[in-house]
């Protein structure tokens, strides 16, 4: 099981707290869909994905990042049970969506930078760091139920 | 897997202005990956890898200016890298998964930096780019 160190929260939780859940979220999940287009098979029912531009400006795509780092926000909250928080969403994931595990790890990666540019020099190695562990533990804690 | 013509032209002009800090982008992507992936500090078992170190700085300097000679020839890289793909084939044999841990921390390096400049068909072409660079250090390894 993962362990957070009392800083390693704290340095999640301060960052947390400035982050726009809707601009972070809508753009990692266009950059997924940009920087590795082959992710785009998993959202054929999203309408235009043919550019930069109509995915970044894609309704679907904002309100579906949206959500997705609404869970990342539920995951702060419970850190030291992250496989419990997301065990229902692993099983959704495997059984319904069918989604390679290692999609989540490319997500966490791009959440990271898109940290990076929001926060710029706020974003120093230890904050990375510590939010590096969570989005790995969050990835691992999603495909922890597959079989 | 190849750079299309556009993202040829992000990268080389990117560069110009990466030129320009190419020490503490270096210095910061090594300091970002011993931070995040300890287990990388095992290659380095012979440097004093604390912040501020001059042999942090001088890899991380070294590390820079070979992906300044690949952009230099970013339409041969494998040419361009020859030399150091065999280093790391037959002397350092560094583990593939590695390099994209490096990757990963040089791409939020330059996001950080040039946060306006890494819009997301940057953020594409960058990596794009490092995972042919990549591919070329890992070629000779078997």
């Amino acid at each position: 099981m993962v362990h957070f160190t009392t800083e390693e929260k704290a340095a999640v939780a301060s960052l947390w707290a400035k982050v726009n859940v809707e601009a972070v979220g809508s753009e990692s999940l266009a950059r997924l869909l940009i920087v590795y287009p082959w992710t785009q098979r998993f959202f054929d029912s999203f309408g235009n994905l043919h550019s930069e531009s109509a995915i970044m400006g894609n309704p679907k795509v904002k309100a579906h990042g949206r959500k997705v780092l609404n869970s990342f926000g539920n995951a702060i909250k419970h850190m030291d049970d992250l496989k419990g928080t997301f065990a229902d969403l692993s099983e959704l994931h495997c059984d319904k969506l069918h989604v390679d595990p290692e999609n989540f790890r490319l997500l966490g990666n791009i959440i990271l930078i898109v940290l990076a540019t929001h926060f710029s020099k706020k974003f120093t190695p230890q904050m990375q760091a510590a939010w590096q562990k969570l989005t790995n533990a969050v990835a691992n804690a999603l495909a922890h139920k597959y079989r | 897997m190849s750079l299309t013509r556009a993202e040829r032209t992000i990268i080389v002009s990117m560069w110009s202005k990466i030129s320009t800090q190419a020490d503490a982008i270096g210095t910061e992507t090594l300091e970002r990956l011993f931070s995040c992936y300890p287990q990388a500090k095992t290659y380095f078992p012979h440097f004093d890898l604390h912040s501020g170190s001059a042999q942090l700085r001088a890899h991380g300097s070294k590390v820079v200016a070979a992906v300044g000679d690949a952009v230099k020839s970013i339409d041969n890289v494998a040419i361009a890298l020859s030399k150091l793909s065999e280093l790391h084939a037959y002397v350092l044999r560094v583990d593939p998964v590695n390099f994209k841990f490096l990757s990963h921390c040089l791409l939020v390096t330059l996001a950080s930096h040039f946060p306006a400049d890494f819009t997301a068909d940057a953020h594409a072409a960058w990596d794009k780019f490092l995972s042919i660079v990549s591919g070329v250090l890992t070629e000779k390894y078997r």
